[in-house]
């Protein structure tokens, strides 16, 4: 991909739209739609966590546990940090106080990795498309995700339900 | 260089049996790794583990999830720190990390210190004892920044 801009931070920076968009109703809609759930009431997050990962596989919607870069974003805007602050295990909750997205891109196409919530969680792939200025996110495809009603995970390809 | 790169690869392959693969007796000369939970493990756990090893791949989450709905009961635990998020899925004493090859890199593990540290087997089989666990996240929380609990 030709493109002058720092890619990563552009694509963290795309992802941070999760930041006004937690805050608005298309957001429940989101929620409905990806993770089987009809919410009652808007989430409230602290802040949102985004990390990009050194190793995946686009192609197989799989996303390692090597970290590049991390970014907090909250209502000051996005900025780069050394490490998040994160509970090590589940919090009884509904959505995550400090939820994550993590990305892995090949510089053409993109895995992302979501945690709303102990048992809202998802992969989706899309493909990069750079501006001088900025990278959107296109042709997104949601592979799996938890069910937020019972916590399985639905597949997009019914062959590899467990 | 890309010759280098060449042996190492030569090494893992060696290692974890995509190529040819090294005989065992000399595979755990020491660490905590002598007594591996894998040979312990019920048929209900090894199809778990195998069923998270083919679905979730090289993804840590994906993993967790497949063994928390196949292995219900247990607990997800997260390590967070400057270079590493990862996950793991504890069950009645196991802490189970099918995923853990990934960090069998330069700079990380290497396969030397796997098997002075009596690793192989629990990396390769992705369940480890919470002791080999603590052992082999010590390393990574060392080499990838990570938090210490």
């Amino acid at each position: 991909m030709e493109t002058s801009i720092d890619l990563s931070s552009a694509i963290a920076l795309s992802l941070a739209d999760i930041w006004s968009f937690h805050k608005s109703e298309a957001f429940a809609a989101y929620v409905t739609r990806t993770y089987h759930k009809f919410m009652t009431q808007l989430p409230s997050f602290e802040c949102v966590y985004i990390a990009e990962i050194e190793n995946g596989d686009v192609d197989k919607g799989e996303i390692g546990g090597i970290v590049k870069k991390w970014w907090v974003v909250d209502d000051r805007g996005m900025t780069e940090i050394r490490r998040p602050e994160l509970p090590p295990t589940d919090e009884p909750v509904f959505f995550d106080r400090r939820p994550v997205l993590k990305f892995y891109t090949d510089g053409e196409r993109i895995v992302t990795g979501e945690r709303l919530g102990p048992t809202l969680i998802c992969r989706q792939t899309g493909k990069l498309v750079a501006t001088k200025t900025s990278v959107s996110i296109t042709d997104v495809r949601l592979l799996w995700a938890t069910n937020a009603n019972n916590g399985h995970i639905i597949y997009q390809t019914p062959n590899t339900r467990p | 260089m890309a010759n280098s790169v060449e042996r190492w690869f030569a090494w893992l392959k060696q290692w974890f049996g995509l190529g040819r693969h090294t005989e065992p007796e000399n595979e755990e000369p020491s660490g905590v790794g002598s007594t591996s939970p894998s040979e312990g493990l019920t048929p209900e756990q090894t199809r778990a583990v195998e069923l998270a090893r083919q679905i979730g791949k090289g993804d840590c989450e994906h993993s967790a999830e497949v063994l928390r709905q196949t292995l219900p009961g247990g607990i997800k635990r997260r390590f967070a720190g400057d270079r590493l998020f990862h996950e793991v899925y504890e069950h009645q004493g196991m802490v189970y990390d099918v995923t853990a090859k990934q960090y069998v890199r330069h700079g990380v593990w290497v396969p030397e210190e796997l098997a002075e540290a009596g690793l192989i087997k629990a990396v390769e089989l992705g369940v480890f004892t919470p002791e080999q666990h603590r052992v082999f996240m010590a390393k990574l929380n060392q080499s990838l920044g990570g938090v210490e609990e």
